[in-house]
């Protein structure tokens, strides 16, 4: 992932009056990677910017800019297991309290399909 | 700084003193078309499965071929979707809640089970045999 | 001065939401809070590996009891959108009055429990109890009190008929009639506002760095309303967004006391709109969704974000509720650093959490 680019456009749509509207992760079922979308509004129109982030990659942190952004980065980290770095505020994986911890992570979607393919008559 | 509400509220703390009370004291009784439980016409059940299958809290279980059918009332989130999808149309959302019926063991489990059709039966499947 | 460190939550006698904060206090003085959640995870959306797209409305809906219906009438609009479903005028407007009444009983809701974080009890109950008649009204039209279960992918379950639709506003004309009595005790009694002004104040830039959304970014000025460009039928509805300037809890209290009214306007609105009935309320659907869509509507508590992603099967590949609250939480945790314990409460309560929406 380039972070200089990546950076350099979040701070481009910051100066133009857009705001972070949410850091998403999607589990890629087939893969280990995790889908990060970070989605930008302004005036009802979104932009995106999207990565395919394998599991060791290292994510830079947008709270530089959006300082609220901690929070969303914090539950990407602790529920899909994405190395971000450079948090301003970091829970340090204490932030949510689950029994399974990383549970969207690509082995515990996995066990659960399992789980749920076992009990199926 | 006087309190520019003190008479509104002393005339509502009058007017409460001398009317009902504002808790319903007995339960009413449901609304027409309130959802309070889930209840199956046997006869019309074929035992295909599929509200088993799209129920979201799996509170139903059918067998084929023992010819029944479960509902677990404490899992049972009187969503509707098992009474959308049947195609015979045997599940319906009745409006009185189950309250008090479900206490005691494992009376929140509800079995169905059709008797099986016996050799002198008159038509192909569901038939029950006249008294002789 | 001592430095102490006092647990607050899960279970809490003045704390509604189950939002553990641990604050850290020098004599009466919260100089940082830090948040824990997970109380109420309950995993909803890993569950669309296990319930199918047509069916995960009912799953959405049950996110949260107060915010219910906008949960689901988000998730069918999303899977609407991909699968490029029309969805008759009747039955956008049935959801319009739907979604309407629902941010009635929650502001209702929200300043009974505001007054009973302030002590003062009889208030709390006489909103509760105005509250009852929107909920009564729920319970006649869709079945059920606070989940409703009338959103499905295409339109809406049940109808309304004319009659019913007229007796609905003229009920919320009585309803509005009670709470404005209510309301003046919000706006000038004396005592509440001497708990709640000056107190928690968001100035517009922090807002807007914050990144706060609803009622609590319009107290502070700034005028977001996702109604406003909203999807129809909306756009045929005439309303503006209200706003305050003063940024402080006080403020917070009287944007949700004006939408109250604002709201009943709303349904009124609705109602003459409404092309006459009996007619269709849903349209078929069939096949699979496939792609990925973004609805934004404004919920109670502010703006929530619908993000669905599928992928031409029968299940979902993800589901994504970006809730308000989730937007609001860095906001209280920067209202609650610099104030009284005693104050701790009435800021968490200002932000209107509901933390079962921000856990999912």
């Amino acid at each position: 992932m380039d972070a200089t680019a990546f950076l350099e456009r979040v701070q481009a749509l910051q100066r133009d009056g857009y705001r972070l509207l949410m850091i998403n992760a999607t589990a890629i079922a087939s893969t280990e990677d995790v889908e990060l979308t970070w989605s930008f509004e302004k005036h009802g129109h979104l932009e995106h910017w999207r990565e395919q982030v394998p599991p060791e990659q290292e994510v830079p942190s947008v709270s530089g800019l959006y300082p609220f952004a901690y929070l969303y980065e914090n539950e990407v980290r602790e529920l899909f297991g994405v190395k971000v770095t450079g948090l301003n505020v970091d829970f340090k994986g204490q932030l949510y309290q689950t029994s399974t911890k990383v549970p969207f992570s690509a082995k515990a979607i996995r066990a659960r399909l399992d789980a749920q393919k076992g009990k199926k008559p | 700084m006087g309190n520019p509400l003190r008479l509104p509220m002393a005339l509502t703390a009058f007017k409460n003193l001398f009317s009902r009370p504002a808790t319903r004291v007995e339960v009413r009784p449901p609304y027409p078309g309130a959802r309070g439980q889930l209840a199956l016409d046997l006869s019309t059940c074929v035992f295909c499965g599929v509200c088993a299958r799209r129920c979201p809290s799996g509170a139903i279980e059918v067998s084929r071929e023992a010819r029944r059918v479960a509902i677990e009332h404490l899992r049972c989130v009187l969503c509707g979707v098992c009474v959308d999808a049947c195609a015979k149309h045997s599940l319906s959302l009745e409006a009185e809640p189950l309250g008090a019926q479900l206490e005691g063991k494992d009376r929140h489990r509800v079995e169905y089970v059709k008797p099986s059709p016996t050799a002198s039966d008159d038509g192909p499947s569901g038939k029950v045999p006249k008294a002789r | 001065m001592k430095k102490t460190i006092v647990l607050m939550g899960p279970q809490h006698p003045v704390l509604i939401e189950p939002v553990v904060l641990d604050l850290v206090l020098e004599d009466e003085l919260v100089i940082d809070a830090i948040p824990r959640i997970g109380y109420i995870h309950r995993g909803l959306e890993a569950m669309v590996e296990k319930v199918e797209y047509a069916d995960f409305g009912t799953v959405a809906e049950r996110i949260c009891g107060i915010c219910s219906f906008m949960h689901g009438m988000g998730y069918c609009l999303a899977i609407e959108e991909l699968m490029k479903v029309e969805v008759p005028e009747r039955a956008r407007f049935l959801r319009v009055v739907w979604a309407e009444l629902s941010r009635i009983q929650s502001h209702l809701l929200w300043l009974g429990l505001g007054a009973d974080a302030l002590g003062f009890e009889s208030l709390f109950m006489q909103c509760w109890r105005i509250r009852e008649g929107v909920l009564d009204l729920f319970d006649r039209t869709t079945g059920g009190r606070l989940i409703h279960s009338v959103n499905r992918i295409g339109g809406v379950r049940r109808d309304i008929s004319d009659e019913d639709l007229a007796g609905i506003v003229k009920t919320l004309e009585g309803i509005g009639a009670a709470f404005s009595d209510v309301a003046r005790v919000f706006l000038e009694d004396p005592s509440i506002r001497h708990r709640l002004d000056g107190l928690g104040v968001l100035t517009t830039e922090e807002a807007r760095t914050l990144g706060t959304v609803g009622p609590m970014a319009r107290a502070s000025g700034i005028t977001d309303d996702v109604r406003v460009d909203g999807l129809s039928p909306y756009d045929r509805l005439s309303f503006s967004p209200l706003t305050e300037t003063a940024g402080d809890c006080l403020a917070r209290c009287k944007v949700r006391v004006r939408e109250v009214p604002q709201s009943i306007d709303l349904v009124r609105q609705a109602v003459a709109l409404m092309p006459k009935g009996p007619g269709p309320i849903d349209t078929k659907v069939r096949g699979f969704p496939s792609g990925e869509a973004y609805i934004r509507l404004e919920q109670p508590r502010g703006e929530v974000v619908y993000y669905v992603k599928a992928n031409g099967t029968k299940l979902l590949d993800r589901f994504r509720a970006r809730t308000p609250t989730f937007a609001n939480l860095p906001a209280m945790i920067s209202l609650v650093k610099g104030c009284q314990l005693s104050d701790v409460a009435n800021i968490i309560l200002t932000i209107d959490p509901c933390i079962s929406c921000t856990e999912r």
